[in-house]
């Protein structure tokens, strides 16, 4: 009887994820012939290519390491505003909370042009910059990793909020007030208290944000330039401008892998924090 | 090992209509253990957070042993606080967070582990060291609460309902051993509680908070036997209460007649007090009839009709009870009779 309760859910799943997937399974063993052709057969040769050809390998490293540094910026930067966000006893909180995650209502398309007119060359920036004299050579933003990783940070920051302050649910403001009567200063109670009960959601906001960057295909590829290459805008580029869909299909099931390591990592590392700070 | 002061101690919530606390004046002695007893929302846990630092005062001063502690930070104050909920930190285990407050006070390893095995072994829970806290029972995490608080010598003990998260049983063994703890370290202690049971049977003296204020402050005996009004006496323990007018030959209850006691008090309109105890079943005396009687074991209490007043009587079981409708009459010593200030003007 329970288990009915899965079907929708499943069918969904089934149709929308399993058989496209199944499909690039498949075609990720096809052969390509040039030109859009496609031989279907079973070789091994796109991933070949994909695992021999050095670009792939720095294409992927690009894309692990943009993923680690926008998760690990944007976590950053979120922690204190969802801390904010659930401590505060303000009768604005709710507003609070809404303007927060309000950006969300934006579409990254849209955000990422904003960005592009901020950073780029003849940008806000470089004009206010150069403006003020500080500078006669702005930093050179747009088309740079760098200039990726700011816009992807503040697109992906209310996921992190979100994700954050729902994982902070085992802060509880008498810990701390129990920490200072013991004698723990603000910073004390900080990294004995508070950082080890809000880790789970600290996990939780890297994680997301990991994911969401390194399937981002927009951002990197607008605000990128054509200079920063990442999975997700290679995958594009071969299925699209290539036609080489074999290809696509395996670098697809590359970032396929590396999902799965990464949530599986996380996934080990939350379960034995969570243990530890529910004190079981 | 101190004695603490409390004077003038005011909380004024900002868009309050009034004062959470309206003046608190307190002293507790060097080794007294002092309740705060009231209804909910009477100031009495803001009373006791104010003592602890938790919250600032809008005015007055809190000091220990002459020290102004009014405007020092809560982890400088050295006082040890139980909470309701106990607080304690999840991701460490029982010696963990025993030990957490004399990490602050970076003691050396070695005297450090001598202490926590001494206040464990004190609440018995010397064998669950290194368990997590969540393995624990209510009445266990009471007790490592009540051990992280003492293992550092604090100056005073404050302690905020210690016992309303625990069910009955258990509350009643606890209050013998937070009493016994308190008293052989010979520390002094406030605690809070709603439960008049609690605060007669643990404190030494009693401070029965109304409104953000204190009224009336005495050993249990005293607070008990000469309520200072009409809210003491019914908050704590039952009571018979008779409006009437105080004259040169004792308090005039109408239909009761005069109830001969003198008192100090102005002539005019007053409250009596006689407490169901003082009231016995006896041959002679006023005429009633038994309304309802309710049984438990050793006691049996009675309430009376007599005289167009509903007298509550308890007297101690003694073969069958009386049922409704029995006839039975009423006296009482009128050295039990207590004259308050009128119901209305308290």
């Amino acid at each position: 009887m329970a288990w009915g309760l899965l079907l929708p859910g499943l069918g969904v799943l089934l149709f929308a994820y399993a058989m496209p997937m199944l499909w690039v399974l498949r075609m990720a063993f096809n052969r390509f012939t040039g030109g859009g052709g496609i031989e279907i057969t079973l070789t091994l040769d796109s991933f070949a290519d994909v695992f021999t050809d050095p670009y792939y390998l720095r294409v992927a490293l690009t894309t692990v390491k943009l993923g680690l540094l926008v998760a690990a910026i944007t976590v950053l930067v979120a922690y204190p505003l969802a801390l904010f966000l659930v401590r505060t006893t303000s009768k604005w909180r709710g507003l609070l909370t809404i303007l927060a995650i309000a950006p969300m209502l934006v579409s990254s398309v849209a955000r990422t042009y904003g960005w592009m007119v901020v950073l780029g060359n003849q940008g806000l920036l470089s004009a206010v910059l150069t403006g003020l004299g500080l500078t006669d050579t702005p930093p050179q933003l747009a088309n740079q990793f760098a200039g990726v990783v700011i816009a992807l940070v503040q697109i992906f920051l209310p996921y992190a909020v979100l994700a954050m302050t729902s994982g902070f649910g085992r802060l509880d403001a008498t810990l701390e007030q129990a920490a200072a009567s013991l004698g723990a200063g603000r910073i004390t109670r900080f990294l004995r208290v508070t950082l080890p009960l809000t880790l789970p959601g600290v996990l939780t906001g890297l994680l997301l944000v990991f994911v969401l960057t390194i399937s981002a295909y927009v951002t990197p590829r607008l605000i990128g330039g054509g200079r920063v290459f990442v999975l997700a805008s290679e995958i594009y580029d071969q299925a699209t401008n290539q036609l080489n869909w074999p290809l696509a299909a395996a670098l697809s099931l590359v970032l396929v892998i590396v999902f799965g390591i990464a949530v599986t990592v996380f996934g080990l590392l939350q379960r034995r924090v969570e243990r530890w700070v529910s004190g079981r | 090992m101190a004695e603490l002061r409390v004077a003038g101690l005011v909380k004024r919530y900002p868009g309050a209509a009034s004062p959470a606390v309206d003046g608190v004046d307190l002293t507790v002695e060097q080794g007294e253990m002092l309740a705060l007893l009231g209804p909910s929302g009477c100031g009495k846990t803001t009373t006791l957070r104010m003592i602890a630092g938790l919250i600032e005062p809008t005015a007055g001063t809190i000091s220990v042993d002459g020290r102004d502690l009014t405007r020092t930070p809560v982890h400088k104050r050295g006082m040890g606080m139980v909470f309701q909920s106990f607080a304690l930190l999840p991701h460490l285990t029982v010696a963990g967070n025993v030990a957490f407050g004399l990490d602050m006070r970076r003691l050396p390893a070695a005297e450090k582990k001598k202490r926590v095995a001494e206040i464990l072994d004190r609440v018995r829970l010397g064998h669950l060291a290194e368990r997590r806290i969540g393995q624990l029972s209510g009445g266990q995490q009471q007790r490592v609460a009540l051990a992280r608080a003492l293992v550092v010598n604090p100056s005073v003990l404050l302690l905020d309902e210690p016992l309303s998260a625990l069910d009955a049983q258990l509350r009643e063994s606890l209050r013998t051993e937070i009493r016994e703890m308190q008293q052989n370290a010979g520390i002094t202690a406030v605690f809070v509680t709603h439960d008049q049971d609690e605060a007669l049977s643990m404190a030494d003296r009693v401070a029965v908070m109304d409104n953000g204020r204190v009224a009336q402050i005495g050993t249990p005996q005293e607070i008990y036997e000469n309520p200072a009004d009409v809210f003491v006496a019914t908050f704590i323990g039952r009571a018979n209460l008779f409006d009437g007018e105080l004259t040169a030959s004792g308090v005039v209850v109408p239909g009761l007649g005069t109830l001969p006691v003198t008192s100090d008090r102005a002539h005019g309109p007053v409250t009596a007090l006689l407490r169901p105890q003082a009231v016995r079943l006896s041959a002679d005396g006023l005429p009633g009839t038994v309304r309802s009687a309710s049984y438990t074991g050793d006691q049996v209490a009675y309430q009376v009709d007599a005289a167009g007043h509903t007298f509550l009587v308890d007297t101690v079981a003694a073969g069958a009870p009386l049922t409704r409708g029995d006839a039975v009459h009423l006296a009482w010593d009128d050295t039990a009779v207590r004259v308050l200030p009128p119901r209305d003007a308290s």
